[in-house]
């Protein structure tokens, strides 16, 4: 079911999560009790202070992370029970990630950094370096950047090349943790350009993000406070330049006490 | 200084478990080290303080009691270098010893009387039979050990078809003979038993002449003029030996293993300084930008280099005081092995020579290397090291692009990884090397020791047939006939062995018909001799006449000598290269043809030699006055020598899996601290553990065989020319070893089977690593 239209699907959904960490002798709670559903299609943004749970959420519906308890089911399919190696597959199928330190492979070129997740899936090596060149264009990375090594690049470039790789598998649900965290503001329109324009080709998109440009991308946007969700706001489709968006977007976060 | 000390804290708690492997490598160069230097430091003083305890003689010379006479004796006293000499009176029969290690054993004896006093090599007992036994013997450490026969056990002597069976009354260190590879041994009897022998026999009585030479004395020059003085009294020497040719045969395993363990040690040494050279340059990039920092705040980079040293050296330094303890715990061990085959006790002793040159080299070593490996340090300037120069950032070539390599993304991964390491590559690639030169080297004794024993055995004895029969018949042609027409014979040959004199030189003649028909030729130059007028001479004999072939030589056997031309050289190691091979026609020219010869019989199935030899009898009746089981004798011999080579190939394979797992340790660990975040990274993307494994441990494949197969196949050139040192040490100038490609490959295999093993189970902790705590981290 990749990337259909089917806008009311629930790709993923959680109950009664809870995770925790212990630290000596304390044991902290980062996410409580949480319920949430992500429907196929959605650029959700979740916002929050620092230490509200959000990469910890984020990495949970991803299975890059183990809950304490409760269920994930991702298309009606609990994988909180999976082991590491069926974590990885799903991974590997369904998922794409984008992080704020971009986490390229640095001894390899921007070209082998796409096609190490994608030739994992198997499918025709040729197929599949043809799809990691569009994506590369579509990101705009000329074909020079595609055999240099990611300290040759700009951060820029090297998110953008980061989402080919995240994207490349045509995963469900892509998910990016603050991926213009460490970009100037220049690089960082670029990213949440490629970001709005596979959201548009109807990418499900999970985000986290400290930052209000960032947040406008999304289409919906989930405020966590002490692990729990304290509020929700669907802006609507992304348009340019909207005022009223932006206003939406500044009343709920003034509400959320941001 | 106190900086110092606790930056080298912190660099000893980062990297403890490879400091503790590096140690671990550092302890065994140590063990191995120190016991070959206890080895050449110890034993040898060890043997000659023995000696001297004994007051052992310098020269021994056996000759016929009647000939024996005041002149002569007058003649050895008056000699300038002779100091001190004794006649000791003996019976030398060539015996079959039984049950000797399980087998029939033929060797030349000297019965001694145990109630002469003796001066000149003195017996120290060392083990009594508890209780007062009838008939009894004193019998050498080395018959009475690697002989098998316990104090109150009988041993029995087969003479000229005659057996005389005594109880072992004691077990007597003597320094008076060599061993087995000798071919004389002396026994003790007590007088009343020595004079029933004398009278059984009749024949046989000789006197040795123990003597001891002034210090600075040519032994060799002394015996040859002692030789000449004997022959102008009209006493043939039967037997001769200096201590040195004594000590030569007793010590030869010794001194082999001494160079054996030496060698392995300098292997190991090298293996343990690439090992810190990769520890010490890795840590400084894994530690680059915190060089830098120190370097801000005003650390020197000597202080930096020291406290990074600092771990390492005092590593160097406990390991090698802790392998040196382990040796002691083991050469106990080692020297009952030693003192089995050199029939003599060697008392563990504390060196302290070889306990300050083992920790001494093995430290400053380490210190030195670690050293000049620090030394990129200097160079770093703060900044740079603090922006933090990545690995990355030195990349000049995208390997293996995953888009044209052929093969599985896994595969293409697993070459990126190996090609991006370099360093650890030319670490694994020289430890996998020199540790195959072990590993060829145990192929080719596993070949050549237990696959074909006979190249082994061969090259270490004499003309082995399967069945040696004494005949006492004139007629050894109808002899001959008879037994080669027997059910199981292949082909008989006939064989003496005799005691003639070459110039000076007395040395042991091996005779026969045809040795074109032998199956040990031991021929190294020229060709065995074809005709009567022909000789082929030992080693030791060309060397001491200094003449080859083309020469020649005078032979003296009895009274009469003959001259003959030199068409070979030839080798025993039993012998000590003393020898000579004459023909039929060429002995009896000396001999006037009146002499029997044993028979070598060679067997279509040597299993059943006993089932021959009782068929031999039936046909042949009382013709034959003693028949030996030469195969059953030389399968003994083999069995021991598989035993050994047995343990010699487990050792080598048990040390280098410990050191490649160490060496693997370190270089999987440092990759996983290296490669942490990248391991996250695949996890993230949907990478399982289990390929992550598969991936590092993949990567160092590509080494391992090229490094294990190279050195394996380098193993067929470099291989004949070690086996022609080891075995020309003892006298072997030719070997029969070979080098089967095969067998190098698959001990090669081996290996590599092995590291892929060590390498996965190193691996697996990434199979526990969380790809989110990865990425956290």
């Amino acid at each position: 079911m990749k990337n259909s239209e089917n806008k009311n699907h629930i790709l993923l959904s959680v109950r009664h999560l809870n995770k925790s960490f212990r630290s000596g002798d304390a044991e902290q709670t980062i996410i409580n009790d949480l319920d949430l559903d992500i429907r196929q299609g959605d650029f959700t943004v979740i916002m929050g202070s620092s230490g509200a749970g959000k990469s910890t959420l984020l990495y949970a519906l991803s299975g890059m992370d183990k809950p304490t308890s409760g269920s994930i089911t991702f298309c009606g399919e609990d994988i909180t029970s999976y082991s590491a190696d069926k974590l990885a597959v799903f991974r590997r199928k369904h998922c794409g990630f984008v992080f704020q330190q971009i986490y390229l492979l640095d001894k390899m070129s921007l070209m082998d950094n796409a096609l190490t997740a994608g030739l994992l899936v198997g499918g025709k090596k040729k197929e599949t370096v043809r799809r990691a060149a569009a994506l590369f264009e579509k990101v705009n990375l000329p074909e020079v950047t595609w055999k240099k090594f990611p300290s040759q690049i700009s951060g820029g470039e090297a998110q953008r090349a980061g989402i080919v790789r995240a994207v490349i598998n045509r995963p469900e649900v892509l998910f990016a943790d603050e991926p213009t965290g460490a970009l100037n503001s220049h690089n960082s329109d670029a990213v949440l350009d490629v970001f709005t324009e596979l959201s548009r080709d109807g990418q499900s998109i999970i985000m986290v993000t400290h930052d209000k440009k960032s947040a406008l991308r999304g289409n919906r946007v989930i405020y966590l406070r002490d692990g729990r969700i304290f509020g929700e706001c669907d802006l609507g489709e992304y348009t340019p330049d909207n005022a009223a968006r932006t206003d939406k977007l500044n009343a709920f976060l003034t509400e959320m006490n941001w | 200084m106190k900086q110092i000390s606790h930056l080298s804290h912190y660099f000893f708690r980062k990297d403890k478990k490879q400091i503790l492997s590096f140690g671990m490598i550092i302890l065994i160069t140590a063990l191995i080290l120190h016991l070959a230097l206890v080895l050449a430091l110890r034993i040898d003083p060890a043997y000659d303080r023995l000696s001297d305890e004994l007051h052992s003689a310098d020269i021994d010379m056996v000759i016929p009691q009647m000939t024996d006479s005041p002149a002569l004796s007058d003649a050895v006293r008056r000699h300038p270098s002779v100091e001190q000499f004794e006649q000791q009176r003996a019976i030398l029969q060539k015996a079959v010893m039984k049950d000797f290690r399980g087998t029939d054993f033929e060797l030349n004896i000297l019965f001694y009387n145990w109630d002469d006093p003796r001066a000149i090599h003195r017996l120290s007992c060392r083990r009594r039979s508890k209780e007062a036994v009838q008939n009894p013997i004193y019998l050498p450490l080395y018959i009475a050990e690697f002989g098998e026969y316990a104090p109150g056990e009988t041993i029995t002597f087969s003479i000229g078809g005659k057996d005389f069976s005594y109880t072992v009354a004691g077990v007597v260190q003597e320094m008076q003979y060599g061993n087995a590879s000798a071919e004389l041994m002396g026994v003790f009897l007590p007088d009343a038993q020595y004079r029933q022998l004398a009278q059984a026999l009749e024949s046989g009585e000789v006197v040795n002449y123990a003597v001891r030479t002034g210090e600075g004395a040519d032994r060799q020059t002394v015996l040859t003029d002692l030789r000449k003085t004997a022959e102008e009294k009209q006493a043939p020497v039967l037997f001769a030996m200096t201590r040195e040719s004594r000590k030569q045969s007793r010590m030869m395993v010794t001194n082999l293993l001494t160079v054996i363990l030496a060698a392995f040690a300098v292997i190991v040494l090298l293996v343990s300084i690439f090992l810190c050279r990769f520890r010490i340059k890795t840590t400084v990039a894994e530690e680059m930008a915190q060089m830098g920092v120190l370097k801000s705040l005003g650390f020197t980079s000597g202080g930096i280099i020291a406290a990074e040293v600092l771990p390492y050296t005092a590593a160097a330094l406990l390991f090698s005081v802790l392998g040196v303890a382990l040796s002691y715990g083991l050469l106990p061990t080692l020297v009952n092995v030693l003192a089995l085959q050199a029939g003599f006790r060697f008392d563990v002793a504390y060196s302290p020579a070889a306990l300050i040159l083992t920790v001494a080299l093995l430290t400053v070593v380490t210190l030195v290397f670690t050293w000049l490996s620090a030394g990129r340090i200097r160079r770093l300037l703060p900044i740079a090291a603090i922006r933090g120069v990545t690995d990355g950032r030195g990349m000049k070539k995208n390997r293996f692009p995953l888009a044209k390599t052929p093969g599985s993304v896994h595969f293409t991964l697993m070459l990126k990884q190996m090609a991006v390491s370099a360093r650890q590559n030319v670490l694994l690639f020289v430890v996998l090397f020199v540790m195959t030169i072990l590993i060829a080297f145990s192929g080719s004794l596993f070949y050549n020791g237990i696959i074909r024993p006979d190249h082994l055995m061969n090259t270490l004895s004499d003309e082995s047939p399967d069945v040696i029969l004494q005949v006492s018949s004139s007629d050894i042609v109808g002899m001959k006939r008879a037994i080669g027409s027997l059910d199981g014979a292949e082909k008989v040959l006939s064989y003496a062995i005799r005691q003639v004199q070459v110039g000076d030189e007395n040395a042991v003649a091996f005779v026969c018909e045809d040795f074109s028909q032998t199956q040990n030729d031991g021929c190294y130059e020229g060709q065995n001799p074809v005709s009567g007028r022909e000789i082929a001479i030992g080693s030791a004999l060309a060397e001491r006449l200094g003449c080859g072939v083309g020469d020649t030589a005078v032979v003296t056997y009895g009274d009469t000598s003959r001259s003959y031309r030199i068409v070979g050289l030839v080798q025993s190691v039993n012998n000590r290269g003393e020898i000579c091979e004459l023909t039929d026609q060429g002995f009896a020219a000396l001999s006037g043809g009146k002499e029997t010869h044993s028979l070598y019989v060679y067997l279509k199935n040597s299993a059943d030699a006993d089932g021959f030899i009782e068929k031999a009898k039936t046909a042949c009746g009382g013709e034959i006055v003693s028949a030996v089981n030469a195969a059953k004798k030389q399968r003994e011999a083999q069995s021991l020598y598989m035993g050994i080579i047995t343990v010699v190939i487990a050792v080598i394979f048990a040390v280098t899996a410990l050191i490649v797992l160490l060496i693997l340790f370190v270089i999987i660990r440092s990759m996983m601290t290296q490669c942490r975040q990248e391991f996250g990274i695949y996890k993230a993307i949907g990478y399982s553990g289990r390929q992550l494994v598969a991936q590092t441990a993949g990567s160092l494949m590509p080494v391992t065989v090229a490094a294990a197969l190279s050195s394996a196949l380098l193993g067929l050139v470099w291989l004949p020319a070690v086996n022609h040192a080891i075995f020309g040490m003892v006298g072997a100038m030719k070997n029969h070893m070979e080098q089967p490609v095969g067998i190098l490959l698959l001990f090669a295999a081996a290996e590599i089977a092995v590291t892929l093993l060590i390498s996965v189970l190193l691996a697996r902790p990434i199979k526990k690593i969380e790809a989110y705590s990865l990425i956290k981290e």
